[in-house]
């Protein structure tokens, strides 16, 4: 998960935590592409607005190191990216922040289940 | 009163006289008319006494009394010669003064038998008397011309009316005599006028009812009056006196001693003036002239003074008076008296009057300005917190999207957790420990976004600008949270660098992050504007402390700078170079800063190429209200 917001870091690590998934926390777009790990985690959650680079593109570096773990993209940004910006980012799903756990997890089971 | 003290006199003078054996004193003696106590006598004598005793204090002097030669019955001359004989046999005097016409006839019968060869000094004698005498030797004087003839013309111009003339007078030898010579300077000086005469020395009793029953335009003129009818001496004074109450006409004496008991007034002979002159020449002698060396001399006895309450009772205009009059027992108005006074009291009181009214004016109208003068600061000052306040609410709009942004984390974070504790506390055994993590998160995060909601609110809310010293770190540091979502969401680094030495700024909290706030958004658009990189979009906020005393931030932006053109124009209202906003930004703040006695300056970034505007406060060193 990647979020500059220490407290959306902690909530969704905990409502991952609840349900028995392992979490990994960075809070800034080029740290997380600084980790060398990445291969082994399943799905990347993404903070669109990160204080350096933005989520999307932390997305389309993803992409462009042709990394193709599924990602979901969150946001607190009121107004929503359109869709064409997000598919060209690699996702179609954004999640807008404060945001329903179970709508959360549902689309995390999804793109679990996905193509990747 | 005045009788008793000339007795005294004459006693101290008698019993001085009584020592005038001792050689060395210098002894003089005034021989006056009988009887002693006379005013005319007695004035002339305190004239006398008192010249003398002023010039040469050692001076011996007496008085003594003859009776006029007329007047005395067979054997009375003789009598009183020898009386004189013994009295006078042994002492030595050195001047001889003789009062009176009547008197120096009886001495100069004496003179060679009783004071052989002693110098005389003759006073009160009239020229043509005096003449008459022909010459004796060691002998002088001063004459006395009668003021009798320039009197009734006087009255006459007083009284023009003026149609008779009651002469009174008294009834001895003397009195005949000084009754002619009156009779005389009557028809000479107004013969017009017709003559009643009540000479003959009428009894006081009959000559009051005479003088009640006079004819209209009468005027009443008292000469002389020795002795009456029945032989008895009569004092002018008491003739007056008596008579003047009952009078229907004015009565007119012209001695000085008369007046106050009933007289008109004219130009008065002083007695007083006669002694004097008569003590001169006295003095004269005893300094070793010869008397006969020395002329007779005829000075001015006579001044003007009236009678005021009987001007009044005559209806005698003042006007008519001669220049110079001296007018006698006149009430003093308040007026009179306190002349000086009162112009001196009213004047102050007009000056103070007029100094006070001014002053009131000046106050009134440095009032009315002043108030009109806070009247319009009140109004500026409400304008500049109402516009003030219309630029936050707009500010706030317009963060409105990154506002929600900030707000939108913590609400996530308490969603996420509360949620997350539930299945926590579902689970079998329920994880209490991050339960319990959960809910201090949440506790945080609503927290958090309180603060948030605080500072809108602040920001919003209407009133005041209340100033206090405050640290300049800590209040900017505040703002920026307002302004780091929007920065982030336009995509542009907000740095904040704090200066080390913790400056206080005596500042309305509110509205200075307000300038903070309009400075780091104006810095942010025109970054926004001007398409640069990601790298290269930042706005530094800096704390600062000068040397000159002044703190305060600047704000740089890497945006495009400004050029000549914008700088000039920059603080102006409705100046913008963004395609929307009012432009009110800048100027608000200006006037925000200003009215803390502070400024705002723009420039160009020295290092990058943005633009950068410093603001400076006072910076104060007192106490400081933190937050």
């Amino acid at each position: 998960m990647v979020d500059d917001d220490p407290s959306v870091r902690k909530g969704l690590s905990r409502l991952l935590r609840s349900e028995g998934f392992g979490v990994v926390t960075f809070s800034s777009g080029e740290e997380f592409l600084r980790e060398p790990g990445l291969c082994g985690i399943r799905c990347f959650v993404i903070d669109i607005q990160l204080g350096g680079m933005s989520g999307l593109e932390v997305a389309r570096t993803l992409k462009e190191r042709e990394i193709r773990t599924p990602c979901i993209f969150i946001t607190a940004h009121d107004e929503a990216m359109t869709r064409d910006a997000l598919l060209a980012a690699g996702s179609p799903t954004c999640l807008r922040k404060p945001f329903d756990a179970d709508e959360f997890l549902r689309n995390l089971r999804l793109a679990l289940a996905g193509p990747g | 009163m005045r009788r008793y003290l000339a007795l005294l006199i004459l006693a101290g003078v008698l019993i001085s006289g009584a020592g005038g054996e001792n050689a060395r004193r210098k002894s003089v003696i005034l021989i006056m008319p009988d009887p002693p106590g006379r005013p005319i006598s007695t004035s002339v004598l305190e004239g006398f006494q008192h010249s003398l005793l002023m010039a040469d204090p050692t001076i011996a002097v007496s008085a003594d009394y003859v009776s006029q030669k007329s007047q005395a019955r067979p054997g009375y001359a003789e009598a009183q010669h020898d009386w004189f004989r013994t009295k006078y046999r042994g002492s030595h005097f050195d001047v001889l003064v003789v009062f009176g016409l009547q008197p120096l006839d009886a001495v100069m019968g004496m003179r060679e038998d009783v004071w052989p060869d002693v110098p005389i000094v003759m006073t009160g004698v009239n020229p043509a008397s005096y003449k008459a005498l022909g010459h004796q030797p060691m002998m002088t004087g001063s004459l006395i011309t009668t003021k009798l003839g320039e009197n009734l013309q006087l009255a006459v111009k007083l009284l023009p009316d003026t149609r008779h003339i009651a002469l009174v007078g008294g009834a001895s030898p003397a009195d005949a005599s000084y009754n002619s010579l009156a009779r005389e300077i009557i028809h000479e000086s107004v013969g017009k006028l017709d003559l009643i005469d009540l000479t003959g020395g009428i009894p006081l009793d009959e000559l009051r009812k005479r003088v009640a029953v006079l004819p209209p335009h009468t005027i009443v003129v008292i000469f002389a009056y020795l002795y009456d009818s029945a032989g008895r001496p009569m004092f002018v004074h008491d003739v007056v006196s008596a008579l003047s109450p009952a009078a229907n006409a004015p009565i007119f004496n012209f001695e000085d001693y008369g007046m106050g008991d009933g007289i008109v007034g004219g130009k008065l002979t002083h007695y007083s003036i006669i002694g004097q002159t008569a003590a001169d020449l006295t003095l004269r002698i005893l300094k070793g002239e010869s008397p006969s060396s020395i002329p007779p001399i005829n000075p001015e006895t006579g001044s003007y003074q009236f009678d005021w309450r009987q001007l009044r009772r005559w209806n005698i205009p003042l006007d008519r008076l001669p220049p110079g009059s001296q007018i006698l027992y006149r009430p003093f108005s308040l007026w009179e008296q306190y002349r000086w006074w009162i112009v001196v009291v009213i004047a102050a009181g007009i000056t103070e009057s007029l100094l006070i009214f001014i002053l009131l004016y000046q106050r009134r109208r440095a009032k009315e300005t002043e108030d009109a003068r806070k009247r319009a600061e009140m109004e500026a000052i409400r304008m500049r917190e109402e516009i003030a306040h219309l630029n936050r609410v707009a500010s706030l709009g317009e963060l409105g999207a990154s506002l929600a942004h900030e707000l939108n984390q913590p609400l996530a974070g308490i969603l996420t957790n509360a949620q997350a504790a539930t299945r926590f506390l579902s689970q079998q055994p329920p994880n209490l420990e991050e339960v319990g993590a959960a809910l201090e998160d949440i506790r945080a995060d609503d927290t958090r976004a309180g603060e948030i909601i605080r500072k809108m609110r602040e920001m919003v809310r209407k009133g005041h600008s209340q100033s206090v010293p405050i640290e300049l770190n800590l209040l900017t540091q505040e703002v920026m949270g307002l302004l780091r979502s929007d920065a982030q969401i336009r995509g542009i680094a907000l740095l904040l660098e704090l200066t080390p030495e913790n400056p206080v700024v005596h500042v309305d909290p509110i509205q200075f992050q307000q300038v903070v706030m309009n400075l780091v958004r104006n810095g942010m658009e025109a970054i926004s504007t001007s398409g640069k990189p990601r790298e290269n979009r930042q706005v530094i906020v800096r704390t600062v402390v000068d040397a000159d005393d002044a703190a305060g931030v600047s704000v740089e932006d890497s945006g495009p700078g400004l050029s000549p053109e914008v700088l000039r124009r920059i603080f102006e209202p409705f100046f913008s170079t963004k395609d929307h906003g009012l432009g009110m930004g800048l100027s608000i703040s200006r006037s925000i800063v200003e009215s803390h006695g502070g400024r705002i300056f723009p420039g160009n970034s020295q290092t990058g190429t943005g633009a950068v505007f410093h603001v400076r406060f006072p910076l104060v060193r007192e106490e400081v209200v933190t937050g």
